[in-house]
């Protein structure tokens, strides 16, 4: 079984490889969002520390539906997600090595993306270390509901609208978590609690996307 | 009688036997609950005279859970029992559902401004309530996005199954968070904490109500199987 | 009877209330009509299929 797994993750990193230019896009996409909320918002840096957790979190929801697309529409068109299938690999674990693949991708771009976040809007070290955490803890969670929704429309024409609607119902529950602030929270502290439900909400979703995800795939694939 | 009215044609017999009494039903209801609304029910000492609107916000919030609750069942019996019906409910309910909770939202909304001050508020019913539209939104949009209606109903039931994590938040929402929207004052469990002169306008609305929504189910029902009869016809001409 | 002129009287919460149930009569109202009309479309359809 682990032997079947590490092959599929072998084929995605390399297929990832091949398309690196989706690291690319991703950055420039944040870049440019970021750039645009900074200055809608103003050069009050103040209100700016104030809404750098939601301003992060929603460039990044936008990109991922935007970008993750790719991890699964050439398999698609190319009928590799279906030869996959008939080679015996279970659906869960095709599902599964698309997902960690994603979440490596993209948590690259964050390396440079973060810090560069921390002199825009002006954060802290602790700040700088609490949103890392939240990224990488929250992410997971985004990248599966997407799959869920790129694979449910992944046989309809001009999706995106379609993929934002049913995603929506999903990312709004975490989105409240991830960007929620108790008010006598002060910046100098990190706050497990919020790390915590994030893991919750990771292990609620990864059964839920894997079961539904098979239930798609052999549907697509008919 | 679930299995026994998986046959179309014996569902269609059924419902054209029933249908008119559900109209009588209805309507009989609806006029008596409409008297007990506005004749019958005292104002409310602190809300007014917008107690009234109750009436009308509470049926609809519960019929909106409720059909989103039957359409999950529906997308169960569907993917595992491969129940002939199950899709079509689904599609029947899925408009009325999303009428209600939009229904729900906006008398919600008209209530909450003399009562709380303001049209909106981003607490946790409110917030899950809207949640739910979306959910309603996206199984309608999914299933008919689809050339082949088998497709589009196998997704729109997978979809509707995994969004039933958001009954339980909207339902208990008002007890888990420090919410505006007051909470619950009818339970299964204990005795309910509101008067009978407001009681029972309440569950008469709530019947009038379940008696139209049944009524509409049936006539889309119908519709869905004509509409199926239609393109098994039509593909058989082709071929 | 008192109830009502009581709550015809009150100019402060009767638009709202009013309001409440002509937009929900509205949307039942719509959604009844249209499912009737489609019934009615599909019925004729299904008739003239059945004809050829």
């Amino acid at each position: 079984m682990m032997n079947i797994f590490f092959k599929l993750l072998k084929r995605e990193i390399k297929l990832s490889i091949d398309r690196i230019s989706i690291i690319t896009s991703y950055s420039s996409f944040f870049l440019m969002s970021l750039l645009i909320f900074t200055f809608g918002i103003g050069p009050d840096i103040g209100k700016l520390n104030e809404l750098y957790s939601p301003i992060v979190w929603l460039i990044m929801l936008f990109s991922i539906i935007l970008i993750s697309e790719n991890f699964l529409m050439h398999d698609y068109r190319d009928g590799s997600l279906r030869e996959l299938q008939y080679l015996g690999y279970s659906e869960e674990l095709i599902i599964f090595s698309k997902a960690i693949v994603m979440f490596l991708i993209l948590i690259i771009p964050h390396f440079f993306l973060i810090p560069l976040c921390s002199i825009l809007l002006n954060l802290n070290l602790t700040e700088l270390i609490s949103l890392s955490i939240n990224v990488i803890l929250g992410s997971p969670s985004l990248i599966l509901i997407s799959i869920i929704s790129n694979l449910l429309t992944i046989q309809v024409r001009q999706s995106k609208v379609l993929q934002f609607v049913i995603i929506m119902p999903f990312y709004i529950p975490l989105i409240i978590f991830t960007t929620s602030r108790n008010p006598n929270e002060t910046s100098d502290i990190i706050d497990l609690n919020k790390f915590l439900i994030l893991i919750g909400f990771f292990l609620i979703t990864l059964p839920i996307v894997l079961l539904s995800g098979k239930m798609i795939l052999k549907e697509v694939n008919k | 009688m679930i299995f026994k009215l998986a046959n179309p044609n014996r569902f269609i017999r059924f419902s054209d036997r029933i249908s008119p009494y559900l109209s009588y039903l209805f309507i009989l209801l609806m006029s008596y609950g409409l008297f007990l609304c506005f004749f019958k029910s005292p104002p409310d000492y602190l809300q007014g005279e917008t107690v009234r609107i109750m009436y009308i916000h509470v049926p609809c919030a519960w019929f909106s859970l409720m059909f989103y609750s039957s359409i999950a069942i529906c997308s169960f019996f569907s993917l595992i029992f491969k129940h002939t019906l199950a899709d079509i409910i689904s599609r029947a309910l899925a408009p009325l559902g999303a009428s209600l909770t939009l229904a729900t939202l906006i008398t919600g909304s008209i209530w909450g401004k003399p009562t709380w001050g303001t049209w909106w508020v981003w607490d946790a019913r409110l917030t899950s309530e809207l949640v739910l539209l979306f959910l309603y939104i996206g199984i309608i949009i999914l299933s008919n996005s689809f050339e082949n209606k088998t497709k589009g109903d196998k997704y729109a039931a997978i979809l509707s199954l995994v969004g039933i994590i958001n009954l339980p938040i909207i339902k208990w929402s008002v007890d888990w968070w420090n919410t505006l929207h007051q909470p619950a004052s009818i339970s299964k469990f204990s005795s309910p904490s509101i008067d009978p002169s407001m009681l029972t306008p309440l569950i008469v609305m709530t019947f009038a109500l379940l008696f139209f929504s049944l009524q509409v189910t049936f006539i889309r029902i119908k519709s869905e199987i004509l509409q199926r009869k239609i393109d098994i016809i039509r593909s058989t001409e082709l071929s | 009877m008192e109830y009502f002129l009581k709550f015809l009287e009150s100019k402060e919460h009767l638009p709202y209330v009013a309001t409440s149930y002509i937009i929900v009569f509205f949307i039942l109202v719509i959604i009844f009509v249209h499912s009737i009309l489609k019934l009615k479309k599909l019925e004729n359809d299904f008739d003239e299929l059945n004809k050829q």
